[in-house]
């Protein structure tokens, strides 16, 4: 009966812990890339919807032809759901998709401010709802 | 709780898995300068042990002329070689056709029996064998020349109480027969691994050859879940008599050509380790039977084991995936779905990059039993037909498994 070789045994198992840090950092790092991603399309966003109410406070009436709601609902709706995405891949409980998500958030309703402000000011015909909605377990 | 417990098992599982990748490639690299120095020795000999084929067959008029005709074109001293060929009860023309050969050609001794199984007409052509060496060969395999040459040689050593050859699937034609050339390739590598480290736990039916003194010390073969051949190679362990393979020594087999053949074949393998498993469990993680108690056996389980695991985990997702989609449409409707194409939704999960790694060594693998068994290397159709289908028929058949493991249900031979 061949001996067994113990050496072999431990050099396989470092062999595959080494193999399961470099999934664990490589996804670490496409995760953090893909975070910071986020970051600047939020930050984007942010701005947009600053510099339309900035327009609006600045020009009122005259402002209405260069108010594209669509262009930045689509942005929002791309963030909302590479959000959702991230959520998936990192888990609820990551702080920084969370503080994310918050923004996100305010950010809808800074959007749906500036929608009904608009739809007002511009006499837009349009329905505006807001609403948020979580499965039971998520709520506080 | 339940999302920990699933990723601990996750992580647990592809461990394993990667454990067993790493572990056979790292003893084939340390030991291949001595595979091919090996290969090199001539098998040529000034005298040759005598050897009985015997030739267990059961309705295989179809394929049993083939077997004989690649015996009796076997590179070996005539006066040597006895070929016994046993006819378990066929019903067809298997038996005419045998006697045929035998008025042909002196070496060829027949029998006829009630039909009782493969192993009985095994059995019985062993106690009909008066030689050195026996070995047996399935009425649907077939021998390259050269074969028993170069698995008598390992016969030198004494010690060495049964030899295995190179399984290779005979001219691959269908989807599936393509599917398991490559998974033979690979089996060709892991079993020269796995005899290197003493813990071969199969002695495959086509061709293995036994010293014949070895059935006096332990018995014959015996009725053990429709896989005798793995139950002669738990006992042969249990009892620390050494397996050696001969890597270049080819035997070709004709693989089942269709999914519900194969499942047939693989429910009887599986099901079928899991019973000699639980015959033998005094083997397990026991250091006193070597790595074929410390490695082979234990992983062997816990791959069967990752495969269960593996349904239940993706089962769970997708169940839950279609549970929160019809929530979603309850609370807001169906919404206009927002599409977008990007590398963004490419998922970078950990698992995602362990299974990246479980194929990339596993092709590693591949290329390298490519090397050592001198086929063409490179990403032919059947390695490529390997990785995309391989890990989804093999759930088919361990759940059946599994489940007439646990239930005690028998698994049929065809």
């Amino acid at each position: 009966m061949k001996r067994i070789n113990t050496k072999l045994y431990f050099v396989t198992f470092l062999t595959t812990l080494v193999v399961f840090s470099a999934a664990f950092f490589i996804s670490n790092y496409i995760n953090k890339k893909k975070t910071e991603e986020l970051k600047v399309s939020i930050d984007k966003i942010a701005v947009d919807i600053l510099s339309y109410e900035t327009q609006y406070d600045l020009l009122k009436d005259s402002s209405c032809k260069n108010y594209d709601g669509l262009s930045l609902r689509s942005e929002l709706d791309s963030l909302g759901s590479r959000l959702d995405f991230m959520e998936s891949q990192v888990g609820e409980d990551n702080p920084d998709v969370s503080r994310l998500k918050r923004y996100y958030s305010i950010l809808e309703i800074k959007d749906y401010l500036l929608k009904k402000r608009m739809s007002e000011g511009c006499r837009l015909n349009s329905v505006l709802v807001l609403y948020f909605y979580a499965e039971k377990k998520r709520l506080p | 709780m339940m999302a920990f417990l699933q990723t601990y098992f996750l992580y647990f599982f592809m461990f394993v898995g990667i454990y067993f990748e790493v572990f056979i490639l790292i003893t084939y690299f340390i030991n291949r300068r001595q595979i091919r120095l090996d290969e090199e020795k001539s098998y040529e000999r000034e005298t040759y042990p005598s050897v009985t084929a015997v030739v267990p067959c059961f309705n295989e008029e179809k394929t049993v002329g083939k077997t004989i005709e690649s015996l009796l074109n076997i590179n070996y001293p005539k006066d040597r070689l006895d070929i016994i060929v046993v006819d378990d009860g066929s019903k067809d023309a298997t038996w005419q056709i045998i006697q045929g050969y035998q008025a042909k050609y002196p070496q060829i001794h027949t029998f006829h029996k009630e039909n009782g199984g493969k192993y009985t007409a095994l059995n019985y052509g062993i106690e009909h064998a008066k030689t050195e060496l026996v070995g047996c060969l399935d009425a649907d395999s077939f021998v390259h020349p050269d074969t028993l040459k170069k698995i008598v040689m390992r016969f030198d050593d004494p010690e060495t109480m049964a030899v295995t050859p190179a399984m290779k699937i005979h001219n691959p034609k269908t989807i599936i027969q393509l599917v398991q050339s490559s998974e033979y390739l690979f089996g060709i590598l892991a079993k020269k691994v796995m005899a290197i480290l003493g813990a071969i736990h199969v002695t495959p039916g086509p061709f293995t050859i036994f010293r014949k003194s070895m059935f006096q010390k332990i018995g014959l073969f015996r009725h053990a879940h429709n896989t005798e051949d793995m139950e002669i190679a738990f006992r042969m362990q249990a009892n620390h008599l050494k397996i050696d393979n001969a890597h270049n020594a080819w035997v070709y087999t004709t693989g089942p050509d269709t999914l519900k053949k194969l499942y047939r074949q693989r429910v009887r393998w599986t099901h079928g380790f899991l019973e000699n498993a639980k015959d033998y469990k005094y083997l397990f993680l026991n250091p006193k039977y070597g790595n074929v108690g410390v490695f082979t056996l234990p992983i062997a389980f816990m791959l069967i084991m990752s495969v269960l695991f593996s349904v239940y985990f993706y089962s769970y997702r997708i169940i839950s995936f279609i549970v929160r989609k019809i929530v979603e449409v309850k609370t807001v409707g169906i919404l206009t779905p927002h599409v977008e194409f990007s590398w963004f939704y490419v998922s970078t999960k950990v698992y995602i990059f362990l299974a990246i790694f479980v194929y990339l060594l596993m092709l590693t693998l591949l290329l390298s039993a490519q090397k050592m068994t001198h086929e063409k290397q490179g990403l032919s159709r059947s390695v490529v037909l390997y990785f995309a289908l391989f890990p989804f028929i093999s759930p088919l058949w361990v759940l059946k498994s599994i489940y007439n493991a646990v239930f005690s249900k028998k698994s049929s031979w065809r």
